[in-house]
């Protein structure tokens, strides 16, 4: 693998050797261990991806949120339908929230989300 | 959450996206089920790409204009002056982040804070996985350029 070939993996796949193909991590393994301006390069990239890490938003306030879905439920345009969605709406974010933000959201998501999905579409959403 | 306050870069306008995330993906849980079949998407990356779109749609509305109520905290564990630092370091990399044209954000957001593969970004974004990667490339290399910039100055 060349120094360029090095830096295109960097840049397609990030710092993370676990999320580089396997293929190719050997190969980038090797280019590592041989070359200075490699390691420069994935420092870097990992310098990044701490401030990355470090900036990412922390859960919202699942107060506010529940007092905006109270809010929306309590406009008289919306139908009945759509407020009782809502209020399903509302809670599910409620339970979500406590995922977001936390690095492990889009596990949390993807579990708790598709039981609560599985769990709502068993429910009566008629009106 | 963490991928809408990336793109949108406003705290409170996340909060709000979140929110119509939910209500949208409830008023159209059917779209993701008739979507069966081994190709279909997470869940998660389902949801991913309707905050996404939300959050690209509201931005075209309101130009972002908040940094700072985003970050979390520096680590306590750290000396003051190196918390300063780490803090203008994160500010530093808050504005090469919005710089990013929106879709390169948009994949930022998605594989980082939603912690989505390529391929998963590519179908949220709505995209090939040639073309997210080439996102990321471009994304990646201008944060690595902001972020070295730091360490020079």
């Amino acid at each position: 693998m060349t120094e360029e070939e090095f830096e295109a993996l960097i840049d397609r796949h990030g710092g993370d050797p676990s999320r580089w193909p396997a293929a190719e991590r050997a190969a980038a393994e090797q280019r590592l261990a041989e070359s200075s301006k490699a390691r420069a390069t994935l420092a870097a990239m990992r310098e990044v991806e701490h401030l990355l890490d470090a900036t990412r938003a922390a859960a919202p306030d699942p107060g506010r949120i529940l007092a905006q879905a109270t809010a929306m439920l309590q406009r008289p345009p919306l139908r009945a339908t759509v407020r009782r969605s809502a209020a399903i709406a509302a809670s599910a974010a409620a339970v979500l929230l406590l995922g977001f933000g936390t690095g492990q959201g889009a596990a949390l998501a993807s579990h708790d989300a598709g039981a609560l999905y599985a769990a709502a579409m068993g429910g009566d959403i008629g009106g | 959450m963490a991928v809408a306050a990336r793109i949108v870069l406003d705290r409170a306008a996340a909060e709000d996206i979140v929110q119509e995330v939910f209500l949208r993906a409830w008023m159209r849980a059917g779209d993701w089920r008739r979507g069966g079949g081994p190709g279909r998407a997470r869940y998660a990356t389902w949801l991913a790409r309707i905050a996404v779109n939300l959050a690209i749609d509201g931005n075209r509305r309101v130009r972002p204009v908040a940094l700072d109520g985003i970050a979390d905290p520096p680590d306590p564990s750290l000396a003051a002056d190196e918390r300063m630092i780490e803090r203008e370091r994160a500010a530093r990399l808050n504005r090469a982040v919005m710089d990013l044209p929106e879709r390169q954000r948009a994949a930022i957001a998605l594989s980082y804070d939603a912690g989505l593969s390529n391929a998963e970004a590519a179908d949220a974004l709505g995209t090939s996985v040639g073309a997210v990667e080439l996102l990321l490339v471009r994304a990646r290399r201008a944060l690595r350029a902001a972020v070295a910039e730091t360490e020079e100055g």
